[in-house]
């Protein structure tokens, strides 16, 4: 390994520091570690079976069909707050594998992935306020671009698997 | 966070794993190519799994289940009321299998007892989606579109049926 063991080691005090928070749980004896440790290896375990590609894939498609039914100004506000939400899901889904696999795209898709969601509760309060009115064409645009960059990302895979792939 | 408590680390972290973390590690260096032989690569597997555990506790579980109902809800409002195309179901049973599995992780690192039934449900799901992988004219098929609707339902009342107060 070419990794200072010492970072290593502060990287997982850290993560489990933040865990820690984020369960509000007093973690204090061997057994809470053994509590805690469980259910990280457990989530660990349930990612590994998943197979990139094949989620990418999914994410991808998803997205792609939500920017053309969006783009089409067919959907009501509502409609399009769950579109959006849903996609949320399955981003932060492949946010995750990407993270575990190691992928090199990890850290640039986290940054996207938090600009879009910066968008959520503005579309959640005009949803709320006026929920079957069409998408402004302002919000609209800001929601395509949303999907376009993520989209962006999880695309640049393929484009660069052909190009390193040998021709004729 | 009142009941927020950290001490840090003072034995090696492998120290603290059961049998079952134990393996669970083992399945996650596989995937990353270690045989866990040394100190250094059990720390490596457990940082990945940490940094997945991080992200799955960042999930907060009211946000994920409202997003899981919505992609659940969706489905049976554009597939079973207005009806599309076929291979559109097809996409849309994906999402909601991707859904139903966020929620599962999410579950069970939360350690909530719901957990098991929305495994179940997923593996039904499954079965149901590799059905019209293997014949899209099932998406207009009343028999599937009905064990669909029956599944959906009952995911729904699962999410629903027990507040987040309620976890084991």
């Amino acid at each position: 390994m070419s990794e200072d063991p010492k970072a290593i080691l502060y990287e997982l005090e850290s993560g489990l520091k933040e865990i820690v928070s984020k369960l509000d749980l007093p973690i204090e004896t061997q057994k809470d570690y053994l509590g805690l440790l469980r259910r990280i290896v457990r989530a660990g375990v349930q990612i590994s079976s998943l197979e990139p590609e094949y989620v990418e894939t999914v994410v991808a498609n998803h997205l792609e069909a939500s920017f053309n039914i969006v783009k089409s100004g067919a959907l009501r506000t509502y409609e399009v707050l769950y579109v959006y939400l849903t996609n949320h899901l399955l981003l932060r889904m492949l946010g995750l594998v990407y993270l575990f696999f190691g992928d090199w795209r990890s850290e640039e898709f986290s940054e996207l992935l938090a600009e879009y969601e910066k968008l959520i509760p503005e579309l959640a309060d005009r949803a709320e306020k006026d929920p079957h009115a069409p998408l402004s064409p302002e919000l609209a645009n800001r929601v395509h671009t949303a999907f376009r960059d993520v989209l962006s990302v999880i695309k640049k895979r393929v484009s660069d698997e052909e190009a390193a792939e040998p021709h004729g | 966070m009142g009941r927020y408590s950290y001490a840090p680390l003072s034995e090696p972290l492998e120290s603290f794993l059961d049998e079952g973390s134990r393996k669970g590690l083992m399945i996650i260096a596989g995937m990353l190519g270690s045989n866990l032989e040394t100190h250094e690569e059990w720390k490596y597997a457990i940082r990945k799994a940490i940094k997945t555990g991080v992200n799955v506790a960042a999930w907060f579980p009211d946000f994920s289940e409202d997003a899981a109902s919505i992609a659940l809800e969706s489905f049976k409002h554009y597939v079973m009321q207005k009806g599309i195309p076929a291979d559109e179901t097809l996409g849309a049973s994906v999402v909601v299998v991707q859904s139903l599995f966020a929620l599962y992780l999410m579950y069970d690192f939360f350690e909530d007892g719901r957990a098991k039934k929305i495994y179940w449900l997923l593996e039904e799901f499954i079965r149901l989606h590799n059905e019209l992988v293997e014949d899209p004219n099932k998406a207009t098929n009343p028999d599937l579109l009905n064990r669909a609707s029956a599944l959906i339902d009952e995911a729904l009342s699962v999410i629903r049926g027990k507040g987040w107060e309620g976890r084991q």
